[in-house]
């Protein structure tokens, strides 16, 4: 995915930033302020990040020409739409989950039971939420640093040319579909993994969170755990490598003025810099590993009570995500009961993605709002 | 930020050093220098290590197929591969102790191996246009032989066991469910960023909506396809379609093409609004020409993203257009194949058979045909600012 | 430039490929006088003259199910395509639930089943399986036998080629009664065989399946009392890994030291797992036809349902039998697609047909039940 581009407006603009395209050439134009290098020529260009432009950009608005009504329009219309969707799924979802929710006899939030036949019908999410939860944490806690070190290799640490190939390379990773990860995860990763699994197990497994469990530990929530860290790395990755080069020139000059080394310079420049962006990327990689479906479904297994045991609050454990167990259980939805409460636990997965989604853009504005 | 200030690299930093400290200061750095390089080096060994899977194991079936049958001779006292020659004329009858096999595919185990005859013929295979070899290499090995029938035929009506058929049908269906999501996802988006950026920043209209988006990030790919099969299949009465599972791929792909075009488009400065209504150019065309253009490169590895993810959707074709091994061209009526459906299908062959090498070849048709996009989009990006110079 | 290095990386890419994949050419053969005078194994027919009994009608079928029966369905799908062109018939295999709830929805022609429809409607429904069949057809639904796969317990143990086992003592080992492979029930069935001090893992079927549920009235008939549980398509087992599809459990199994499972005989026999003989009965395609004799039909009309003993039955027979059923209407679909599925199924029930099963894990069904189904299709409308 090539950078975030903003230099591809008008010449005035374009700067001497090293290009993907031509590592080596190096300002293209004899116009190019880099040649001049100049900052006084720059100063009327910068943008206040607190402009409320609104009076000046209405005021186009108000020419009424049949073009801008109709581009307005069609604005709307979009964005109506879009309303329209989220309003009909949630009917949708409620329609569905709450004649279930209604009939439960067991506590939806605090219990594990998943009774389905007509009578004592209860059904609770406990473990599907432990089981979620643990997997995404583990991803994140593996794929977040890492994404962030490759990131910083990428755009601080190696030449541009090296930088652009591990680029590509992890990029062409977010193509690769869930499926494989699942296959290729179960079949050879898990053995592979095998040895670190046991050694986590004798070493830490005082710990109730370490304990083992499996006989085997390859379809624990560790595994896929890690698995998924490999499926959210792309992602974060790519958008933190944008962000962190488009550090302003002047926030890394004025370190260097302070005669920092280069670590420093990153810790006092890029990474303050890029907080919100990377709190957005890992947000996103978030959002994949809850709702990652078919990967899940091959590598966890199941335990014998569905939809899983609470005995062992262990990462080696197996268990059932909730968009695995909606998957592996959706041709099999034959009463209006047992679809709702599938469909309620998927509520519940759309909530916690969602209250994770809005937590991180209040925190990136509010990281904005400092810069 | 401003567009105008240049953004810093790795030569740009190593210029500007000035001194180098010594001590502690210098330890530090050079500690996190170590461990960046051992964080990046250790993730990137299981990342390179499923891409080259996909790639050794799945290329080759897009350029070759394996024959038919692979005759290989075997030692009938305990079981195990013999050398071909150990069984003499490769159209005649075999010494005492030593038997002909014919394995479907074109896989077969070093010599000595256990042999295991489950799927095997005993007798040489009738039919026309058999393709049989026999096994000239003593380890372990894969013939191919050059054909592009991947390319140019469906699967049809292929067993597992044989290695006939291509993905056509794989192809077709998920190039024209990826254009049909792209086609109603992307307009949507566009205008709805637009909307976001241009009329109702800051207002609380423009802050539901981007509430309402932010939902929309949070359903998880089977909940859409739920939905939508409650909605044209239960309620409306229709027959899955690829339509159908196209707008379940659009709302999962709207989000991500939204949110990466309003935020460039919330790069584009503000002057360039202003000189461009100071010119007397109307809003809409000042958006089309000014605001678009210059959003432009980035707007499109918003899109490449997006399809990236959805071409790799597995849960939605599922549930809205089943599978199929034929050609079906009809998007608005009826099943299609497509290449995640195929992995999915063919996941389950045992590893030996010709079913199980297509799983690798449609992840790696998948992975191509994202980065011939991916090239295009870029090659698209930098005609563009070529143009303009 | 940029082209110029793509073709380069490209060409690099593919030899290294190649040559990475350990790909070689082979040496040809040319098809000259059959070699060997052996009969063919598998009832292989050369003479296009069998198709004399096919009219290849043409046309296009979608059918859904079980996947239980999924290779059985894919040599079937082959062999007929091969013999009449022109057809299209997909079948696709979510499951048994999924294949009837789409046969139910009107989303595909027929639904391949690993138990015939209930006639008892569930918790909470109005209407059974088979009324809301008859509902889409405006006519009774058909369950029609035609493959007959026999349930193989698998096991990984080091060094052990030949195991017994029984009903209850499996029953014990599902129900964590039994940790241990070198427990004294199963010795006891084992003499002369030394079994190893080996934890006994087992695995299931995570997804709800037909092969499950067969599996279960096997236990619960010949147990004597050992297994509780009403048989369902959900485990109902205490302890166990789950894993998604066959293959998975299957893979689980063989790279599990001590693993146990159940599966389809074909998953088995591609993975090279011991299999465990029932109570003496080793698992061959005669011993499943014996117990497939024992079956009584219990539908009516047309409608083939079997009621399958899984006690009490003769020497020899392997009593762990599942018979997939293909679930048709009996009158309603178009004329085009009725005449196709007619002659898709008679081509199924008839010799060439089940004579392929055989060598893919599957038994055939006996003379008798053949001509019963012959019958019922001919009577499609």
């Amino acid at each position: 995915m090539s950078h975030i581009d903003t230099s591809s407006s008008t010449d005035e603009f374009e700067d001497a930033r090293v290009s993907e395209e031509n590592p080596t050439d190096g300002p293209q134009s004899p116009d190019d302020p880099s040649t001049v290098g100049d900052p006084g020529e720059r100063v009327g260009l910068v943008r206040t990040t607190e402009a409320t432009p609104k009076q000046s950009l209405l005021a186009g608005a108000s020419m009424g020409r049949g073009g801008d009504i109709g581009f307005m329009s069609a604005s709307i219309v979009s964005s109506t739409v879009i309303v329209l969707v989220v309003v009909f799924v949630g009917i949708f979802l409620l329609a569905l989950a709450v004649p279930s929710l209604r009939a439960n006899n067991s506590s939806f939030l605090f219990s594990n039971d998943w009774n389905m036949a007509a009578e004592g019908f209860g059904f609770g999410i406990l473990g599907l939420l432990w089981t979620t939860v643990i997997t995404s944490i583990i991803a994140m806690v593996i794929a977040v640093p890492v994404a962030i070190g490759i990131a910083l290799l990428i755009s601080q640490y190696v030449q541009p040319r090296i930088g652009k190939t591990i680029g590509f390379v992890v990029d062409l990773l977010a193509a690769v579909p869930s499926v494989i990860f699942g296959l290729w995860g179960i079949t050879t990763f898990a053995p592979a993994l095998r040895p670190i699994s046991e050694f986590l197990q004798t070493y830490l497994g005082w710990i109730p969170l370490f304990s083992p469990n499996l006989p085997v530990p390859d379809g624990s929530a560790f595994t896929a755990g890690v698995v998924l860290a490999m499926m959210i790395l792309p992602i974060v990755t790519s958008i933190s490598r944008d962000v962190f080069a488009q550090t302003p020139r002047d926030e890394v000059e004025a370190a260097l003025a302070l005669g920092a080394t280069k670590w420093e310079t990153i810790r006092l420049a890029v990474l303050p810099y890029g907080r919100s962006g990377v709190i957005a990327a890992a947000m996103l990689g978030l959002g994949r590993a809850l709702g990652e479906t078919i990967a899940v479904m091959i590598i966890l297994s199941k335990p014998p009570t569905a939809p899983m045991t609470m005995d062992s609050l262990s990462v080696f454990a197996g268990g059932e995500t909730f968009a695995s167990t909606i998957a592996a259980n959706a041709g099999e939805f034959d009463s209006a009961l047992k679809t709702g409460a599938f469909i309620a636990a998927g509520l519940v997965l759309f909530i916690v993605t969602f209250v994770v989604n809005a937590a991180a853009r209040i925190i990136a504005e509010r990281g904005k709002a400092k810069a | 930020m401003s567009a105008a200030t240049a953004t810093t690299t790795k030569t740009d930093i190593d210029d500007l050093l000035l001194a180098k400290p010594k001590g502690r200061r210098a330890f530090v750095d050079n500690l996190m220098r170590g461990l960046v390089w051992v964080a990046a080096a250790l993730a990137l060994i299981p990342l390179v290590w499923i891409l080259l899977t996909v790639i050794i194991k799945g290329a080759p079936l897009t350029v070759a197929v394996p024959p038919d049958y692979t005759q290989i001779c075997v030692a009938t006292a305990d079981s195990t591969r013999a050398p071909t020659s150990a069984c003499g004329e490769l159209t005649g009858t075999p010494p005492d102790g030593y038997k002909w096999y014919w394995v479907p595919g074109g896989r077969h185990d070093a010599v000595g191996t256990t042999f295991n005859p489950y799927g095997s013929q005993t007798t040489f295979p009738t039919g026309e246009d058999v393709r049989v070899r026999a096994a000239s290499s003593d380890g372990k090995a894969w013939i191919l032989l050059p054909s592009l029938q991947w390319w140019t035929e469906p699967l049809g009506s292929s067993v597992d066991f044989s290695p006939r058929g291509g993905a056509l049908q794989a192809i077709y269906g998920s190039v024209v469910i990826t254009l049909l999501c792209t086609v109603v996802a992307v307009p949507l988006a566009m205008l709805g960023a637009i909307f976001l950026v241009e009329y109702a920043r800051g207002t609380r209209l423009g802050r539901a909506v981007s509430f309402c988006v932010d939902i929309l990030t949070g359903i998880p790919s089977i909940v859409a396809a739920l939905f939508i099969y409650a909605l044209f299949v239960t309620i409306l009465g229709g027959q899955r379609s690829a339509f159908a599972t196209a707008i379940a791929l659009a709302m999962l792909m709207l989000p991500t093409v939204l949110r990466s075009t309003e935020e460039m488009l919330k790069l584009v400065p503000d002057s360039l609004r202003e000189a461009s209504y100071a010119l007397g150019v109307p809003r809409w065309k000042t958006i089309l020409s000014v605001v678009l253009p210059t959003a432009r490169s980035g707007i499109i590895t918003g899109v490449i993203l997006g399809i990236a993810r959805v071409m790799g959707e597995t849960a939605p074709l599922l549930i809205l257009v089943g599978y199929a091994t034929n050609m079906y061209f009809d998007p608005f009526n009826g099943s299609m194949g497509s290449l995640p459906t195929m992995i999915n299908a063919h996941r389950t062959t045992a590893t030996q058979f010709a079913g199980y090498d297509r799983v690798w070849g449609a992840a790696f048709t998948l992975i191509l045909i994202v980065m011939l996009l991916n090239l295009l989009a870029r090659g698209i990006a930098r005609a563009g600012r070529l143009k303009e110079k | 430039m940029l082209k110029n290095r793509m073709t380069k990386l490209a060409a690099l890419v593919a030899l290294g490929t190649l040559g990475l994949a350990g790909c070689s050419a082979g040496t040809p053969v040319e098809p000259g006088a059959p070699s060997d005078t052996t009969p063919a194994g598998g009832g292989e027919s050369t003479a296009p003259a069998a198709a004399g009994g096919l009219e290849c009608p043409g046309g296009e079928l979608v059918g859904s199910g079980s996947s239980a029966q999924k290779s059985a369905l894919q040599t079937m799908i082959k062999a007929y395509t091969e013999q009449c062109g022109g057809t299209k018939i997909e079948y696709a295999s979510p499951g048994s639930g999924d294949g009837i709830k789409s046969f139910i929805a009107k989303q595909v022609d027929w639904a391949g089943s690993d138990s015939a429809l209930k006639t008892e409607a569930k918790d909470g429904e109005d209407q059974s399986e088979a009324e809301q069949a008859a509902e889409r057809c405006d006519a009774p639904a058909w369950n029609l036998p035609m493959v007959v796969g026999p349930v193989a317990f698998a096991y990984n143990l080091e060094g052990v080629t030949d195991l017994n086992l029984d009903a209850e003592v499996i029953s014990k080992i599902f129900l964590g009664e039994i940790t241990n492979w070198n427990d004294e029930a199963i010795a006891a069935l084992n003499e002369g065989t030394t079994l190893p001090d080996q934890a006994i893992s087992v695995f299931f079927r995570s997804k709800e399946s037909g092969t499950t549920e067969n599996m279960t009235k096997y236990l619960q008939a010949a147990s004597n009392g050992a297994w509780t549980a009403e048989p369902s398509k959900a485990w109902s087992g205490t302890v166990g890994e789950g894993k998604a599809e066959t293959a998975d459990v299957a893979d689980a199994v063989q790279g599990t030291a001590g693993g146990f499972s159940y599966m389809e005989w074909g998953a088995a026999l591609e993975r090279s797992l011991g299999v465990a003989s029932l109570a003496g009965a080793q698992l061959t395609s005669e011993g499943v036809g014996l117990a497939v004799d024992a079956a009584e039909i219990v539908g009516t009309d047309g409608d083939l349902s079997l009621s399958v003993k899984y006690d009490g039955l003769p020497e020899g027979a392997y009593p762990a039998i599942l018979v997939t059923y293909e679930i048709v209407c009996s009158e309603g679909l178009d004329a085009g697609k009725t005449a196709l599925l007619k002659d898709f199924l008679s081509y199924f029930a008839g010799e060439e047909g089940q004579g392929q099963l055989e060598a893919i894990g599957y038994a055939p069904l006996p003379e008798g039940m053949i001509a019963k189904v012959q019958d019922s299709i001919d009577k499609i409308k």
